[in-house]
């Protein structure tokens, strides 16, 4: 039973974290060609600042 | 400041994936229910279940490659850069279907036969015909942007795809000399074993469909930025 679970584990697992690095590169270049910066999905840098 | 260019919107290419993924979102959950329900087999118990899993994953990675391959052959006669693309996303996406081949059927032989590996016909062509294929990624990957490079990859994946019928008929041509049981045929499955292998079967195809329309999307994505870096439109004007 242990090597069935092994067997389903590692491909679903393999298929799936190859898709999610597919996801993550197209969000990457996307950003990138919108021109918005490396990183930035809510403040700058992480921070959230008053306007001055 | 550098200009923002809007993304061009390839519907068919969106619809393509939303159907694919819809698929196999609706196929996996149906197909694990199946394997839980399928009869445990007579001689291997349990572990006979990696039956609807292991060929599915070896018809997917065959699938992959004999795409590289037409894709290829279309890129070698119409030189559009588009052919290219979807050649190296099979490609890569028919590794990955081989990678997991070849882990889950070791794990499978481990259970069945007690050991990991034999240096079976089957088993060291399959080792070859991934090796090909990871070998074809390697020339892309060495060879990127390069027109030569794409040409060389096309003719490569061609012959590669020799090694496909040689896998597949490997059991015949050791002459019943194998550890490996022999290819499905009428009659090989019981009752209750049959549609969890063809969800199975199914279910790799909608994985392929879905991750090469995702990698192909990609691969534009990819050669739009490095237009971009280089100074150019990233998308045609």
């Amino acid at each position: 039973m242990a090597y069935l679970i092994a067997a389903y584990a590692v491909s679903l697992l393999g298929a799936a974290a190859y898709a999610a690095s597919l996801i993550a590169q197209r969000r990457r270049i996307l950003r990138e060609l919108s021109g918005a910066p490396e990183g930035v999905s809510g403040g700058a840098g992480g921070k959230f600042q008053r306007r001055a | 400041m550098q200009a923002i260019h809007p993304l061009p919107q390839n519907d068919a290419l969106r619809r393509a994936l939303g159907i694919s993924g819809a698929a196999l979102l609706a196929l996996l959950p149906l197909w694990l229910w199946l394997i839980w329900r399928a009869p445990a087999d007579v001689q291997q118990g349990a572990i006979q279940k990696i039956l609807y899993l292991h060929p599915p994953l070896a018809f997917g990675a065959y699938l992959g490659f004999a795409c590289t391959a037409l894709c290829g052959a279309l890129y070698l006669w119409r030189r559009a850069e588009h052919w290219d693309r979807a050649a190296r996303a099979s490609a890569e996406v028919g590794v990955l279907l081989c990678t997991l081949m070849l882990l889950t059927g070791p794990i499978w032989a481990k259970g069945a036969w007690g050991r990991w590996w034999t240096w079976d016909l089957r088993l060291t062509l399959t080792l070859l015909l991934y090796l090909v294929y990871l070998s074809y990624l390697l020339l892309r990957a060495f060879n990127e942007g390069s027109e030569r490079g794409a040409r060389a990859g096309a003719v490569h994946s061609i012959a590669g795809l020799l090694v496909i019928p040689l896998n597949y008929f490997a059991i015949d041509l050791a002459g019943g000399r194998s550890m490996h049981p022999e290819n499905l045929g009428r009659g090989s499955l019981d009752t209750g074993m049959g549609w969890p292998f063809l969800l199975g079967n199914l279910v790799v195809l909608a994985c392929f469909a879905h991750l090469a329309l995702r990698r192909f999307e990609l691969a534009g994505l990819q050669a739009a930025l490095a237009r971009r870096r280089a100074g150019e439109a990233p998308w045609p004007t």
